[in-house]
């Protein structure tokens, strides 16, 4: 099973690319892979929690996030936090490049979701590298 | 900064809500395009109308600081990028590993199907 957890501040893209996801192309990827979308709340997360908490949850609860990049790389940001606590076995944070594009240009949620399956594919062998980026 | 008691504090990640993980910055692009507090809620459905109102008014006050960070922000996501060919060979390659994947994945369906042990 693979849990997707959705950072707050991309939720509707999430929603865009995962019901590309589950679109009759893609369908016998999703069941496959047995993905399980998920949001802040379903996991005791809430909309004013910091970086450091959010993947603090992921790691205890073997969830994926979904976020984007266009933040500081402050003392407590994301960047910050897995360069503290990132390990071998860590889960990896998706991070999409541009991820206005989602709701702008069709051909570029399809390049997401291809990039996106395509690490899914080889998970096991992507924990510790961090940050994956998506186009 | 303070609107309708919300207010826009640095924690280390730039510019964000008080009330909310969401940064100037995550609303920006949104703002550059012209969209409406309606089409901004669509996409970001856990901010609230009065937080919106917030980021909007910050980023009227302090538009020259906002948009050098802007530029900041693509560029140091555009340096991430491959070169136009480069990108479309990755993207070429990647569709082709998803189709071997398919005929994989169809595979072991059909086994698992015609196994009586997984029945």
């Amino acid at each position: 099973m693979i849990r997707l957890l959705a950072d707050v501040n991309i939720e509707g893209h999430v929603a865009r690319l995962l019901a590309l996801m589950q679109s009759e192309f893609w369908r016998e990827f999703w069941e496959y892979l047995d993905i399980q979308p998920y949001r802040f709340p379903d996991v005791q997360l809430t909309r004013d929690d910091s970086d450091a908490r959010v993947w603090q949850v992921c790691q205890q609860m073997q969830l994926y996030l979904l976020t984007n990049n266009r933040n500081d790389d402050g003392p407590d940001s994301l960047e910050a936090t897995i360069r503290k606590h990132n390990e071998v076995s860590s889960f990896p944070v998706f991070t999409l490049s541009d991820a206005d594009r989602v709701f702008l240009d069709k051909d570029y949620a399809e390049r997401v979701t291809d990039s996106l399956y395509e690490k899914l594919l080889r998970i096991d062998g992507l924990r510790g590298t961090g940050r994956l980026f998506l186009p | 900064m303070e609107n309708n008691g919300i207010h826009i504090v640095d924690r280390g990640r730039g510019p964000q809500l008080s009330t909310c993980r969401i940064t100037v910055q995550d609303v920006v692009p949104y703002i550059q395009r012209g969209f409406t507090s309606q089409q901004i809620l669509e996409i970001m459905p856990v901010l609230t109308t009065a937080e919106i109102d917030a980021v909007q008014k910050y980023v009227r006050e302090n538009y020259e600081a906002v948009m050098e960070q802007d530029r900041r922000i693509r560029e140091r996501n555009a340096a991430k990028r491959q070169p136009p060919d480069a990108e479309e060979a990755e993207r070429k390659a990647i569709r082709e590993r998803l189709e071997s994947a398919r005929i994989l994945i169809r595979q072991k369906k059909q086994e698992q199907s015609s196994d009586p042990a997984s029945r």
